[in-house]
């Protein structure tokens, strides 16, 4: 990963912010570009009490393939940023700023100016950020897909949930009613539903939990996108079922190639499921790296803290499990330093009075926000039992 | 939907014998006695004790009861001894435009109020919300015949309709314009009424549904505004709406009997404020119990419908 406070500039600047529509001077991206690429993003939103930033200057990139996970507490800002990076925050009363550059997958359009050779798989940057809804609709479920937080409200009540499958289809695609049935059924399995002809026909009311969830995984699949953005796609769900839908999602991002932003409060969750890791705290980015240096030299005493406060089989039984003292920040009132400082018992005066930038590690793509950090420790190569040596026992069955 | 759809039958049976019941139990409620009514001053104990037996008066309530059970349902009402004609015949004339105001005003309402909902809705308190709220507030507060007055001028003056309203009714069978023409002003003030309450529920409901999460979902799905609207959002939001009908039948009955009474129209309402004067018990009770009868079996159609829409309310 690049630097974070300045991404290198792969995609030239004018060609940002160019959703490939008529009359377009189209420049391709190279094909090694990173698939979503989030730079100094922050959102606003304007209520009666004032403005509030849930997310502030947030930059990291997902390549193809890569899974990253974005940890952090409730109120730390991953909801707002996943539905930011969607582009679905409302039209009024919010701003993001920054630039949240997509790379889509191009088709060629009447009126288009070709620079240069057309690449084999020819990719173009999207600016998510400032894109209408109309732009932003032609990349949704064909290119980015969401799986929503709670499958009990996610899914329309009152529509088959094999209509909700199929509509994307049919809409989207062109399918015809029957070809999109068949898919649907298809899709329905791959979740891994019984009997999925009848299921097709059942109301989100008559299927249980983890089902709805298979289902809400479904949608998001159907019209095979490349990013599918997973916002705590488990928080609802018994932890049985959490470790069968989490597999479900790693097997489904290994057979269609896609990649995954993986929204958690779970650090187990994360472990052994990414490549990479993204810790936020007030809505800002604490630390991130790539997993194995997050989990094994994490510099920043907020990620020490939530590896702490995970439980693990190793723990005694009956032994109590750490907490992180206080509590999350209110974010109409944050700090002027450390958001994390009122919490930490490493601050100093410093840390109160001023805020860390993310500073690198010696290990490549690896950064840190913290005044005391501690002390660099070298991450051991990696070794088949992973997880266990992280210490953190991941939800996998 | 098929076990839902008997227990609603079951009940519909249950409450339209209680209704017979108690429109039976009205004449023996009411002061006087049927012998009195007929005979008048030439009342005496032997008359009135041969009338009851003619008329199967000396028989025990239960059986009373199902005899005339029988005759109703044939739609046989009786004879009304007072206008010397049949009670059905009476009410052949005067439902017609009852059921014509009723059914037009509800499609005007719901024809208006669906579309200016879900432009609010659409854009909640902005401009266009905020006066059709403040509109729609404003008319709710005014009662049907008020609005009925008011409306006078601007029809029969500014619109030329003068036969509107008036005693001049013209039954459809004398060409169906110049019938809308004389039931203007009623059908205007009915459906203002109900206009307003549609509006509210519907809009209420349209901005909650819209900011549901599924709604979101079904955006992120990449599909069309209009799309979303149609299929995703109105289905849900429909149902409350579909209740208040339900309600406001029973409300629209009285207030198609004062819209009657104020604009002059021969319909059931003013049948019934006729037959209370009178007093003519009979054509009182025929009138109750068809429109009971209708209020309830309307109400029947949409708990269906309520069920159709919303699979949660119909499941088995």
């Amino acid at each position: 990963m690049s630097d974070p406070q300045t991404p290198n500039n792969q995609i030239p600047e004018e060609n940002a912010g160019m959703a490939a529509r008529g009359s377009n001077k189209i420049t391709f991206l190279p094909p090694d570009a990173p698939l979503l690429r989030v730079d100094n993003v922050s959102t606003t939103f304007h209520t009666p009490r004032g403005d509030v930033r849930a997310v502030s200057n947030i930059s990291f990139e997902v390549r193809s393939n890569e899974v990253v996970g974005i940890v952090g507490e409730s109120g730390s800002g991953k909801t707002v940023l996943s539905r930011t990076l969607m582009g679905l925050q409302p039209r009024h009363g919010v701003t993001v700023d920054g630039s949240i550059t997509f790379a889509k997958r191009y088709v060629a359009e009447r009126g288009d100016a070709i620079d240069g050779q057309v690449p084999e798989n020819p990719l173009v940057g999207f600016e998510v950020a400032r894109a209408k809804e109309s732009d932003l609709r032609t990349v949704w479920g064909v290119e980015v897909a969401m799986v929503f937080q709670d499958p009990m409200t996610s899914l329309n009540p009152v529509q088959r949930v094999g209509n909700q499958i199929s509509e994307g289809l049919r809409v989207r695609q062109g399918m015809s009613k029957a070809d999109a049935k068949k898919r649907a059924i298809e899709l329905l399995t791959q979740v891994g539903i019984p009997s999925p002809e009848e299921r097709y026909r059942a109301y989100p009311n008559q299927l249980s939990g983890g089902m709805r969830q298979r289902v809400m995984i479904a949608i998001a699949l159907a019209c095979n996108p490349r990013l599918l953005l997973a916002d705590e796609p488990t928080t609802g769900l018994d932890v049985t079922i959490q470790a069968q839908i989490l597999n479900l999602l790693e097997d489904l991002q290994r057979r269609y190639h896609m990649s995954v932003l993986l929204v958690t409060h779970d650090l187990g969750v994360v472990a052994t499921r990414t490549d990479r890791i993204v810790v936020m705290y007030g809505g800002r980015v604490v630390e991130c790296g790539n997993t194995r240096d997050v989990f094994y030299g994490h510099r920043m005493p907020y990620t020490e803290a939530l590896l702490k406060s995970t439980p693990k089989i190793s723990n005694s039984s009956h032994s109590r499990l750490q907490t992180i003292p206080g509590r999350p920040p209110d974010i109409l009132n944050l700090p002027p330093g450390c958001s994390f400082a009122p919490r930490c018992s490493y601050a100093t005066e410093k840390c109160h009075q001023e805020r860390p930038e993310l500073e690198a590690t010696e290990n490549e793509g690896h950064f840190f926000a913290c005044w005391n950090p501690l002390p660099a420790r070298k991450t051991p190569p990696a070794t088949r039992s992973d997880a266990s040596e992280i210490g953190v026992d991941s939800v996998r069955d | 939907m098929g076990k839902y759809l008997l227990r609603r039958l079951i009940f519909l049976v249950w409450i339209l014998i209680a209704v017979s019941i108690i429109c039976f139990m009205i004449i023996h409620l009411l002061p006087g006695s049927p012998s009195e009514a007929i005979l008048g001053t030439g009342w005496t104990p032997q008359g009135a004790a041969l009338l009851n037996k003619q008329l199967g008066l000396d028989q025990p309530l239960i059986m009373q009861y199902l005899t005339w059970l029988g005759h109703v349902l044939t739609l046989n009402f009786g004879q009304d001894y007072i206008t010397q004609t049949s009670i059905a015949s009476t009410l052949k004339v005067a439902l017609p435009p009852t059921i014509e105001l009723v059914v037009l005003s509800q499609l005007i309402s719901l024809g208006l109020a669906i579309p200016v909902a879900t432009f609010a809705a659409l854009r909640p308190n902005k401009l266009f919300d905020k006066l059709a709220n403040l509109g729609s507030f404003g008319l709710l507060s005014v009662p049907t015949y008020v609005i009925i007055t008011l409306l006078y001028i601007p029809i029969t003056q500014w619109l030329n309709v003068p036969n509107s309203g008036t005693a001049s009714y013209v039954p459809m069978s004398q060409g169906l314009l110049t019938n809308l023409e004389s039931l203007l002003i009623p059908i205007v003030a009915l459906s203002i009424g109900s206009f307003v309450v549609y509006f509210r529920v519907f809009r209420a409901d349209l901005i909650s549904t819209l900011q549901e999460e599924y709604i979101t979902m079904a955006r992120s799905k990449g599909i069309s505004r209009r799309r979303i609207l149609f299929r995703h959002a109105y289905r849900p939001s429909s149902v409350a709406l579909i209740s208040t009908i339900g309600v406001n039948m029973a409300g629209l009955v009285t207030g198609t009997f004062i819209a009657e009474q104020v604009a002059a129209v021969p319909g059931i309402g003013s049948s019934l404020v006729g037959a209370i004067f009178q007093p003519d018990y009979q054509l009182l009770q025929a009138i109750v119990l068809v429109t009971a009868t209708i209020v309830i079996v309307v109400n029947f159609g949409l708990d269906l419908l309520t069920g159709y829409i919303d699979p949660r309310i119909s499941r088995d």
